[in-house]
């Protein structure tokens, strides 16, 4: 019998540092999907608030609680990442479809510009602080949380190494042209 | 000629730079153009069609004859206007368009030959005789044709695209955009001020008048400077707006690495901006128009705004002995600024006739330059007053025509200009273009105190508009002068008079459209070509639709223009591409055994953005057949391991989850038990197939489906669409959890062995029947279990979390190698499955439906799905269409192509003949012979028959069989041993 | 061009998907009426002027959109969730 298996690193080089610029991994323990089914949704937000004292967030804002966060992603769609050991499917699963998607996507903190230049360079959404928005970063599927100086960057296991790699040659530029604007 | 005087130049830095071949000096701060002048060299190029000698006409981006070849760290950049390229050390520039030199060029001999070249003769010539044109006349004009060279090495430039926002965005800093980014910054609303040139200030950088006690361009430095340091302002230098598109988007071009010597490699050559703007002012100004005349292209013969340009911001007199010839009186300026920089004047022709002469100055009034003189530099000319003509020498003739205020921004959303018989130019209509205000001399405010008010004016409304309250800026004491323009589109005479210097278009060629009868100005601009070059006619339109109002005898305003249309000024394929070449073009998704592919050197293939391993070569091995063939061979007797990760998986929950996938399956995923697993298939509407998969029932309410790796997006977006715009009564979610699950085939007589010596659990036929699922563990991981083949062998597919899944395609193979196994690839993965006849999209290539694949009877008689109405048009049953079938060939040792063509014997292999089509080969190490999957008209009725394939391209005509497209193991006992 | 999503609020087109005509919204209930469904599937009228179409956010909050545009100046007139306008009210 086999004894245990090994949960592998990232094989992509963080953090990547340029100046003040920076992008780094950020290990989530867990993250599932939340959508609630017909009718369900005052249900859900009510076990949500009762469980982990914590809202359920409006479209495109975050609500978190202590580790615990939740992120509107979508019609009908939440994740919430940190939930520890609560038995979600337990809690909500007759109310609500839950998947787990702690193995699809990988959490990234960027350090930017005053200005979120590299992110300027990425995103084609106006990065306003405090809200989350999924989109299409450098061309991925991605979901974004704004954030006083950067962001907060979800992108999916299998395309990690082009994210990285597209952010990296962001910064590099940046920290390039810093200074060198105009 | 380089004059010591005061200019915007850093004196202190001298740069070196080399024309044709030459060392020529200038110094930091200094363009091409005018490090040029100052070197004396004139002569820059040979026009397109005539190969007349051309020097500088402008001093900006709407030059039209000094074009340029770059030639930096190996590439070769055509084209570029060397009045915008900034000089740097050892900068090397090349002159275009003429062989062997810029002095003797063989082509001039076109203008010897322009009787026969003139418009329209592209249309006339070389029509005949027909066999020609392929083997003589296009090498021919191929050679001759064309501006500029393209570099024969792989461009290696490097560019960027961003995103901005902001409120206002306010397009050129020259007077009235300084006045308008003030305004909206004072406001502390989001403001992008940007500007073509690298130092903003537009006109005020040329001109000697002051603003506010100061000179022009201090007053500009001052200004902008003091934007910059807001925090509300974002100023872009060396940008050019090329265009405008919908829903408030600007196109923005920014210089940022190649206008330096030596950029880091980090730095981009340009970055591609995508501006949204809430609201936009356009203070692009105005650009100046010159006159035709006899001979007007000579080298020397430049812009009078020009001329002050190179005098005042650089230093340089482009000759020694100047003319100003002109209509308005800006033009005066030109005179009056020569005088006080001690340039001789030799003389001021001014085509109105009630007005004064200039003191000190030889003045012709209610006079026109008649013609021009000079072989390769002007060297004089010839003035008509009244009867009498006066012949003078000079080296340079300065010229203005008027002004043409800079509106093309406005049309680009098919907006047209109106014509302001006032003050004798095209402005934009009033409210053209949502969300945008128009100021300064864009707008037709000439005067550059008026200008400035225009753009405090325009903020103002702006503001409003957004609600902002704006803040009382004062607008500085300067000029106020009106310019008094009397039109003068060309002078009547004989000779050749320019109107499009770039693609040398002639008045004549403008009588000559008219008596062909091409008076539109749209068939005119076709015909002749005139506007059509990469200046986009900046310096010829208005001219243009002057010289046709009068030959048709109709006003201006119903003489019409053509449209503007992006890019303003010509931009590089590489800066549209920006951030998408090589690699970059699309994302590569990995699967979690890549690196474990990359240590075993499998050589990857891609399947969509998905890397996948083509085979695994083993010691000894030379060709990826023998690696291919033992992978099967090693499946079929023992156990293969394989990632399928690839393919979708999509999560199905809700009290209606079994309706949905009802709907969409042709057969009954309803009654599917739980811990069951059933093939399905799924139709489009058209009746059409879309994809096939499995489907497993994890509980009441919940469901896992799979989709092929090439249709997963398709699918997911067609269950939504379902869900909320065709049934929203259905409740039900679905989810993507392709990227949650590391996916494994475990194939072979062996696999279950393989698997019991991997879970914790018991793996026998009790446990887990064919088509089922089962919970299992591996250590303390939870994993799922299907037991699903795609291979036909005894097989499962295990899926455990994706964080665990380079540790588990480890395992399995060292657990497989035990058995004699190990991994398999595509090439391999792809013999099992056409072995026994199982489909991929090479088969379901968007044309085929459910009986041509055999599945009519998938389509359940019992319950609706989507598809099944027109799934039976007669068109989609019958049986002329082409069918799934296998194929052999008749002799073992010849090859089936994927792609040929098949025939019946007795007919000919022509398209009308065509009986379908080979969509999968391979080389079957199990039947010791190349096989493949058809698609073949009747085909399910012709097993048995011979016919022929043909490959046309690859040259390949053999004899094959139809089959029956399960070679291996027809009874399908293999999969349930 | 840029669409006023309800949920996201304004977003560049690249996060969208184009479908095509509103007609698809109603599928044809009689299974037997190929008539119906040929109309349903192939038969589009195109307007020079206001159209009403098919968008989803893919990239974006993956909601099916049904939108008035027009298609001479691209402006849109309105922007509803189609499972609004199919259900005729919101749900929850």
């Amino acid at each position: 019998m086999v004894d245990s298996l090994r949960k592998s690193e990232l094989t992509v080089n963080l953090p990547i540092k340029h100046g003040d610029l920076s992008l780094s991994q950020e290990v989530t323990n867990t993250i599932f999907s939340i959508m609630p089914f017909k009718g369900k949704h005052r249900k859900i937000a009510s076990r949500l608030k009762e469980e982990f004292n914590i809202d359920l967030p409006g479209p495109n804002l975050r609500t978190f609680k202590g580790e615990v966060s939740i992120y509107w992603v979508g019609l009908d769609q939440w994740f919430i990442i940190n939930s520890g050991d609560v038995d979600l499917f337990h809690l909500i699963s007759d109310d609500a479809a839950i998947t787990d998607q702690s193995d699809g996507w990988i959490k990234m903190s960027l350090i930017d510009t005053q200005n979120k230049d590299v992110l300027a360079r990425l995103c084609p959404v106006q990065p306003i602080v405090e809200t989350v928005v999924r989109t299409k970063l450098a061309g991925m599927m991605s979901i974004v949380f704004f954030t006083e100086n950067g962001a907060e960057l979800f992108f999916m296991r299998s395309m990690i190494e082009s994210a990285v790699n597209e952010i990296e040659i962001a910064i590099k530029s940046v920290a390039a042209q810093k200074g060198a604007n105009g | 000629m380089r004059i010591s005087t005061v200019s915007l130049l850093d004196r202190s830095n001298q740069i070196s730079f080399k024309f044709d071949g030459k060392r020529l000096f200038g110094y930091a701060g200094d363009t091409l153009a005018s490090a040029l002048l100052a070197n004396n060299v004139k002569l820059l190029g040979r026009s397109f069609k005539y190969h007349r000698p051309r020097g500088v006409l402008t001093a900006g981006s709407e030059e039209p004859n000094a074009l340029v070849s770059i030639l930096k760290h190996g590439q070769l950049t055509p084209n570029l206007r060397a009045t915008e390229v900034e000089i740097y050390n050892n900068l090397e520039v090349f002159s275009q368009n003429r062989w062997p030199s810029i002095k003797f060029d063989i082509l001039r001999i076109n203008d010897f030959l322009s009787p026969f070249l003139g418009a329209g003769f592209y249309y006339k010539t070389f029509m005949w005789p027909k066999s020609f044109w392929e083997k003589l006349y296009e090498p021919i004009i191929r050679q001759a044709a064309g501006l500029g060279r393209l570099s024969p090495v792989a461009d290696n430039s490097k560019h960027e695209k961003a995103f901005a926002f902001c409120d206002i965005l306010v397009i050129g800093a020259g007077p009235s955009g300084i006045m308008s980014a003030m305004t909206a910054a004072l406001s502390g609303a989001q403001v992008i001020l940007v500007d073509e040139d690298f130092i903003c200030g537009g006109r005020l950088n040329s001109e000697t008048f002051k603003v506010d006690g100061k000179a022009a361009f201090e007053w500009a430095k001052i200004n902008v400077s003091k934007l910059r340091l807001m925090p509300n302002v974002r100023v872009f230098s060396r940008t050019t707006i090329v265009g405008l598109y919908d829903g408030n988007n600007y196109a923005g071009i920014q210089k940022v690495g190649e206008y330096l010597e030596n950029p880091n490699e980090d730095l981009p050559d340009s970055v591609f901006w995508r501006i949204v703007s809430k609201k936009c002012i356009l203070c692009t100004g105005a650009i100046e128009r010159p006159i035709a005349f006899r001979n007007n292209d000579r080298p020397g013969i430049m812009m009078a705004s020009a001329v002050r340009t190179y005098l005042n911001r650089f230093g340089v007199t482009p000759g020694k002995r100047i003319i100003v010839f002109g209509n308005n009186d800006d033009a005066r300026r030109t005179v009056f600024d020569l005088q006080a920089k001690g340039v001789k004047v030799i003389a001021y022709v001014d085509s109105r006739k009630d007005v004064e002469k200039i003191p000190k100055v030889t003045s012709f009034i209610n006079s026109v330059v008649i013609n021009t003189h000079g072989v390769n530099l002007l060297s004089g000319i010839t003035i008509k007053t009244g009867d009498i003509t006066t012949f003078l020498k000079c080296d340079c003739l300065a010229i203005s025509g008027g002004w043409n205020p800079t509106i093309h921004l406005t049309s680009h959303l098919g907006s047209k200009p109106i014509w302001n018989e006032a003050i004798s130019c095209f402005v934009p209509q009033p409210k053209a273009v949502p969300d945008m205000e128009i100021a300064g001399a864009a707008n037709g405010v000439f005067s550059t105190r008026m200008a400035m008010k225009s753009g405090v004016f325009r903020a103002r409304e702006v503001l409003k508009s957004l609600d902002i309250k704006y803040e009382h800026i004062d607008v500085p004491e300067t000029e106020d002068e009106n310019y008094n323009c009397e039109p003068l589109w060309h002078v009547k005479g004989s000779g050749r008079a320019w109107l499009d210097f770039q693609n040398d278009v002639t008045v004549k060629d403008l009588k000559q459209s008219v008596q062909e009868n091409m008076i539109s100005v749209e068939h005119m601009k076709r015909y002749t070509t005139q506007g059509m070059a990469t200046d986009q006619g900046k310096n010829s339109n208005v001219n243009s639709i002057g010289v046709m109002s009068e030959l048709t005898g109709r006003e201006i305003e119903s003489t019409g223009t053509t449209t503007f249309r992006p890019p303003f000024v010509p931009v590089s394929i590489g800066a549209m591409g920006a951030g998408g070449s090589g690699k970059r073009f699309a994302p590569t998704r990995l699967t979690t055994s890549h690196h474990f592919n990359e240590e075993n050197n499998a050589p990857s293939v891609e399947a969509g953005l998905w890397y996948r391993p083509n085979w695994f070569p083993k010691k000894g091995e030379t060709s990826w057949r023998q690696s291919c063939d033992r992978e099967v061979e090693m499946v079929r007797s023992k156990v293969g391991v394989c990632d399928v990760s690839t393919l979708g998986k999509i999560d199905v929950q809700g009290p209606d989850s079994a309706a949905l996938l009802d709907f969409v399956y042709t057969n009954k995923i309803s009654s599917l038990k739980l811990g069951k697993i059933r093939y399905g298939l799924m139709l489009r509407e058209d009746g059409l197939v879309m994809d096939d998969g499995t489907c497993a029932r994890l509980g009441s309410n919940h469901f896992i489906i799979t989709t092929t790796t090439a249709a997963a997006g398709q699918v997911m977006r067609h269950l939504e669409f379902v869900l909320q715009v065709l049934r929203p009564d259905i409740d039900a979610q679905v989810i993507s959890v392709t990227e949650q699950w590391a996916q494994f085939s475990i194939a072979g007589p062996r696999s279950r062995d393989l698997l019991n010596e991997t879970c914790n659990e018991e793996i026998s036929e009790e446990t887990i029947s064919f088509m089922s699922t089962l919970s299992v563990s591996i250590g303390d991981i939870s994993a799922c279990l299907f037991r699903i083949s795609f291979s036909g062998e005894h097989a499962y597919e295990i899926a455990v979390p994706a964080s665990y899944g380079d540790a588990m395609i480890r395992l399995l193979v060292s657990k497989a190698k035990k058995f004699g196994g190990g991994p398999y690839g595509m090439e391999a993965l792809n013999v099992l499955r056409i072995e026994k006849g199982f489909i991929t999209h090479a088969e379901i290539d968007g044309r085929v439906a459910a009986k041509d694949i055999g599945m009519l009877n998938m389509i359940s008689p019992d319950k609706t799905c989507i598809g099944k109405a027109m799934a039976n048009r007669p068109g989609l049953i019958s049986d002329q269409r082409e069918q799934l079938v296998g194929i052999k060939p008749l002799n073992e040792d010849e090859v089936l192509l994927a792609g040929a063509h098949i025939y019946c014997l007795d007919e000919a292999p022509k398209r009308v003949n065509n009986q379908g089509h080979v969509t999968s080969v391979c080389y079957s190490p199990s039947l010791k012979s190349s096989i493949g999957l058809a698609l073949v008209k009747n085909g399910q009725k012709r097993i048995g028959e011979k016919f022929k394939m043909v490959d046309h391209l690859r040259n390949s005509e053999i004899i094959v069989n139809v089959t029956s497209p399960v070679f291996f193991d027809k009874t399908g006992s293999r999969v349930r041993g | 061009m840029r669409i006023n999503c309800p949920l996201c609020g304004e977003r560049d087109l690249v996060e969208f998907h184009y479908e095509g005509s509103s007609k698809l919204m109603a599928r044809p209930k009689d299974e037997n009426d190929m008539d119906a469904f040929h109309d349903y599937l192939h038969i589009r009228s195109n307007p020079a002027g206001l159209n009403n179409e098919l968008w989803s956010h893919e990239y974006g909050c993956r909601a099916w959109l049904l939108i008035c545009r027009d298609t001479n100046t691209h402006k849109i007139l309105s922007i509803d969730l189609a499972r609004d306008v199919k259900t005729k009210g919101s749900l929850d």
